[in-house]
């Protein structure tokens, strides 16, 4: 894991939880900005995975590789789903939607965070 | 009022996503280590189906699903008063976590939060009697 995409990626997720639970609170509908950096968090986690799949053979070993890997391919579908609830039907509660993902990403990049440093060196 | 939409939407959003994790979770744990602890790896595979039929549930607006999402949602809110409590008095009796252990305290205390607001989306949405 490199720290500081993990770093990026849960600042990122959490910040977008919070501009989405502004949008629904204000009574606003999520702009082409707001969906356009939810995806740029997936393509943080997409850029972040790769890198994981790579150094993950060969290097340490991970104490529970299916959980590790099952959060990983779990963190790259939830945003994309959620933009798709967002778009099917447009209303206050679209931001919402995407901050519960947002919310979603971050606990599973913290999880994964803590299962590749827990890994054997 | 269909149960899918408005606020409804995001509550769906929250319980996909518990039916993805808890799912996986199950999915991992009979896999690799069920004989270690059957009990509580049955009970997550439990708690798996009830977050899915309550997801399928709450997102369908047909009449049947709104009986599924109470069915599903009311199980799902014995479940972790239940599992949660009995965690917490006989651990001995659980020893690896579900997501229900000490009433969803491995997860934010949300599989205690979301039955509680399904219900009551439930019955604000509840169609007005004939």
């Amino acid at each position: 894991m490199i720290t500081f995409l993990v770093v990026a990626l849960v600042a990122g997720s959490l910040l977008l939880a919070a501009v989405g639970f502004l949008l629904t609170a204000r009574d606003r509908q999520p702009g082409g900005l707001f969906r356009a950096a939810a995806w740029l968090l997936w393509a943080t986690m997409a850029v972040q995975a790769v890198i994981v799949f790579v150094a993950a053979r060969g290097g340490p070993k991970l104490s529970e590789p299916i959980t590790f890997f099952g959060y990983l391919v779990a963190s790259l579908v939830v945003m994309p789903f959620a933009l798709r609830v967002a778009t099917a039907e447009e209303s206050r509660w679209s931001g919402a939607v995407i901050a519960v993902a947002a919310l979603a990403m971050a606990a599973m990049a913290g999880r994964l965070q803590f299962l590749w440093s827990s890994a054997g060196g | 009022m269909p149960t899918g939409t408005g606020p409804g939407r995001v509550l769906v959003a929250a319980y996909a996503v518990f039916a993805l994790a808890a799912t996986a979770r199950a999915a991992v744990q009979i896999s690799t280590k069920f004989s270690t602890a059957p009990l509580a790896y049955l009970l997550s595979a439990l708690a798996a189906v009830v977050y899915i039929l309550a997801t399928i549930g709450l997102a369908s607006s047909r009449p049947v699903a709104r009986r599924l999402a109470w069915t599903a949602v009311g199980v799902e809110l014995l479940g972790v008063l239940a599992v949660g409590a009995l965690s917490i008095a006989v651990p001995d009796a659980f020893p690896a976590d579900t997501v229900w252990s000490g009433f969803g305290r491995g997860y934010g205390f949300l599989p205690l939060v979301l039955p509680v607001l399904g219900l009551l989306w439930l019955r604000r949405t509840r169609p007005a009697a004939p």
